[in-house]
């Protein structure tokens, strides 16, 4: 069977430039993508990248004003409310919560630039129960970098992890849309903030959205934990650990599982206050671990008890 | 390795490429490719790889006693051989494929506890076994040549075809090794290669990956004991279809474009099945090579239709009760092969029976044709929902879902929507308060834009019939005038870059084909 049949000249011609061609087009557009990438990574702009904006914002304004830092995810961010907290405890904290998709991760390198600029004496972490259920944020954590010393510190299968993560970034078309979003009018995107955190959003039927939730244990999952507790050590500064409030149903369902993490989590020999973080689904909002914001301030209350005895003033 | 990855794309096949096209020497080359196969194959897991050398090493070894003794004709020694060569081949994959089945059902059968070992699947351990089981048959039936262990390792290992697919025969590969233009950088082929890969990535990446969620929703809720409604099984049903069509056919085509870049020719794997008027002619269409083995190597040797039709139709229902095995160890993978061999007996039953009533010609009209083709893909999409599904409990769901057994219940939404029609519809007993599928619309748009795409649009190799695309001689296919057609030109170009860019944006989660389970 023979594949290379003879072609006439004028044909071999075609092919000879549809074949540069594809070449070319391919080229141009993978110089676009990469572009895309290097503009992404220079402005942050990641999923949530009004709110990175917001909370980097807010750390550079109260330069060395500050010495308890809240780091977590959403669950923090719609629970705590800092200026009450400062309030009841004496203490100058701020709220710097991000989101799940910069994970523990994010929360280290906002750790790394927090202590920068201030004297930090309490880092209180808080995050989702399911956090160990989630793929290690090494997206986050590119979204999150100040500078190339945070990629330099990895080890070296962190560090080809985070190629990969960069490499699935590069190619990503949602890219595209953000940079679209991102230039001409940074206010279209669809969230905003509103009590100090991103304002929810409204959910008609919660108890559809809330069933069958299960936590699935990974323990590589916290390598950054790992690097948390390890960075505060070094610092002398207070780190405390708790879960962020979660919907009541999660403790019938996965009690065994709640007992893992907390396990995997004490391992690491962080300071974790387990107490009871369930609520209601009156006080749930948009999510099975978002407080609806009526609460946020007896929320507040509540958790400033769970570790009053454990901050240091 | 997957080719729809970074690595494969950026890294390993622009590697191959560039050495086996500046290696001079043909046996080099056969060398380099046979190196990268066995590279690609033990990416995945390198301990089997051992496994894959030692098997091909003894089929090689095998065939040839087999030759040597075609000389002595020695006939009973030939068969002893094949027989052992067969039953090594088939204990190999019974034993990684089937073992964990056959001790489930002996212990639900006698109610015993013996113990299920942790054994994990060889990565395509069924195509390649198929394929060496084929070739050692060839050479029994003296239909091969001898060839060296390097063509033969790169004709069962080619990595195009290795994980996959197409099952490729002897004549059809090794006689392209031999060529002397074989390493020999060539631009059309390379240009016709890329497009086939290309057209081949954007079915796998876009289509397939895009459409997955839906069938996944619906089959992952049956799994977990949630009722499903007539729309959603439905929905969940059809996407699967769809899904499973392109994304195989999508690595079939990408197979093929990768083999044409390497100056091989790969036969047709896929042509188009959901077009079909009958299953006996989705079988002609649908995993070509699957069914050609399966046609040469199991029904004809079982009988085929020497004795009568009743014979016949017992050997296409146990061909492709075996061949349903063959996809996997499972009770769903057997119903799914059976349900198919009994619609190929009733086609082939109904076929005479059409025959004998009208000798003269069976008429087929537009109208006829239109209800022969929606009860083929009806009885095919109802074959796939076992395909699919993790156990029969689970297709049951879908199935009695399908048949509106549960009632049929539209998102609440709708029910404002739709005004007087939804009061009508509520009134029969239509409930509004689904909540199974993120988006109802979606998945009508996806089945819808599919649907037209897969009855009506010319496919790959129908686009590019002018450039022989394949090794098959696609005139026979030819049906009908293709307004439509691949030209190496500067504007089909710029379709096909914005189709691989668009591929690269969408995989930025690799996902793994389907048929690697099989």
């Amino acid at each position: 069977m023979n594949c290379s049949k003879k072609v006439t000249n004028k044909e071999a011609s075609k092919f000879f430039k549809y074949y540069y061609s594809f070449f070319i087009f391919n080229s141009v557009s993978i110089l676009v993508i990469i572009l895309c990438f290097v503009i992404i990574l220079y402005y942050k702009v990641g999923p949530y990248h009004k709110l990175y904006a917001y909370q980097i914002n807010k750390l550079n304004k109260n330069q060395s004003n500050i010495d308890t830092i809240f780091i977590g995810d959403s669950s923090l961010g719609q629970a705590i409310n800092a200026d009450l907290f400062n309030t009841i405890s004496g203490l100058k904290s701020i709220n710097l919560a991000l989101t799940g998709l910069y994970g523990l991760a994010g929360s280290y390198n906002m750790i790394k630039k927090a202590t920068k600029l201030n004297q930090v004496k309490n880092v209180i972490l808080m995050q989702t129960l399911d956090l160990i259920s989630r793929p290690v944020a090494y997206d986050g954590y590119l979204y999150s970098m100040e500078n190339f010393d945070d990629f330099v510190e990895l080890t070296f299968n962190e560090k080809i992890l985070l190629i990969k993560t960069s490499i699935n970034i590069l190619f990503s078309f949602t890219n595209l849309k953000r940079i679209i979003h991102f230039f001409p009018v940074q206010e279209r995107l669809k969230y905003t903030i509103e009590n100090d955190y991103m304002k929810q959003v409204t959910i008609k039927d919660r108890k559809k959205k809330y069933k069958n939730i299960r936590i699935h244990i990974n323990k590589d999952k916290i390598i950054f934990l790992h690097k948390i507790v390890s960075y505060c050590n070094q610092h002398r500064i207070n780190l405390i650990y708790i879960h962020g409030p979660h919907l009541n149903n999660i403790n019938n369902q996965s009690r065994q599982d709640i007992q893992d993490v907390n396990a995997i989590i004490k391992s690491t020999g962080v300071n974790f206050i387990n107490k009871s973080y369930f609520f209601s689904p009156q006080q749930m909002g948009d999510s099975l671990d978002h407080i609806y914001p009526d609460f946020k301030d007896q929320i507040t209350e509540e958790y400033f008890n769970y570790i009053k005895n454990d901050l240091v003033y | 390795m997957l080719f729809n990855s970074y690595l494969f794309i950026f890294l390993f096949l622009p590697i191959v490429l560039t050495v086996f096209y500046t290696l001079n020497n043909k046996e080099l080359s056969i060398c380099w490719l046979v190196g990268a196969s066995f590279f690609f194959y033990s990416w995945w897991n390198y301990n089997y790889l051992i496994l894959f050398i030692l098997s091909l090493i003894f089929n090689y070894y095998s065939s040839i006693i087999l030759i040597n003794n075609k000389k002595k004709h020695n006939r009973i020694y030939s068969k002893l051989i094949l027989c052992i060569g067969i039953f090594v081949n088939l204990s190999i994959l019974g034993y990684y494929k089937y073992f964990n089945f056959f001790i489930f059902n002996i212990n639900n059968i006698f109610n015993i506890e013996f113990q299920e070992q942790s054994i994990l699947l060889p990565l395509a351990i069924s195509f390649y076994t198929f394929q060496q089981i084929a070739f050692l048959i060839d050479t029994y039936k003296s239909e091969t040549c001898r060839y060296s262990l390097m063509k033969y390792c790169l004709f069962v290992s080619f990595f195009p075809q290795l994980i996959a697919g197409p099952i490729v025969r002897q004549n059809e590969t090794i006689n392209q090794f031999q060529n002397h233009a074989f390493n020999r950088f060539n631009y059309t082929n390379i240009s016709i290669g890329l497009t086939i890969f290309t057209i081949g990535l954007f079915k796998k990446v876009v289509i397939a990956d895009g459409i997955a969620p839906f069938a996944s929703f619906v089959f992952d809720a049956a799994s977990n004991g949630e009722t499903i409604y007539f729309i959603e099984s439905w929905c969940g049903a059809l996407s699967y279809t769809f899904q499973l069509y392109f994304d195989f056919s999508g690595y079939s085509d990408m197979a093929i474009g990768l083999g044409r870049m390497l100056n091989i020719k790969l036969p047709l794997n896929f042509f188009s099945p959901y077009r079909c008027i009958s299953i006996i002619d989705f079988w002609k269409q649908w995993h070509i090579t699957l069914s050609f083995f399966l046609r040469d190597y199991l029904y004809i040797p079982l009988g085929g239709n020497r004795k009568g039709h009743v014979s016949k139709c017992i050997n296409i229902i146990t061909t492709m009760l075996l061949g349903g095995l063959w996809h996997g160890a499972g009770w769903t993978f057997v119903i799914w092969g059976a349900l198919h061999g009994l619609y190929l007996a009733i086609n082939h039953s109904w076929r005479l029976i059409s025959i004998k009533l009208k000798p003269r010609k069976i008429k087929y009209t537009l109208l006829s044709n239109c209800f022969y083709f929606l009860l083929t893909f009806v009885a095919v999409t109802i074959g796939w929902v076992f395909f699919r599904s993790d156990n029969l409990f689970t297709a049951q769901r879908i199935l009695f879902g399908m048949i509106g057994l549960n009632g049929v219940n539209l998102p609440q939404g709708y029910l404002a929507i739709m005004g007087y029609l939804g009061g009508l519809l509520s009134s029969l007993g239509v409930s509004f308060n689904s909540t199974l599928l993120p988006s109802y619309l979606d998945s009508f748009c996806w089945i819808s834009v599919l649907s037209i795409i897969s009855w009506s649009f010319p496919n790959t190799y129908e686009f590019m019939m002018d450039y022989t695309p394949c090794l098959n001689n696609l005139n026979s296919r030819k049906k009908y005038l293709i307004p439509l057609k691949w030209r190496p030109s500067i504007s089909w170009s710029i379709i096909i870059s914005l189709m691989f860019t668009a591929s690269l944006l969408y995989m930025s989660k690799a996902s793994e084909f389907l048929y690697f389970n099989f």
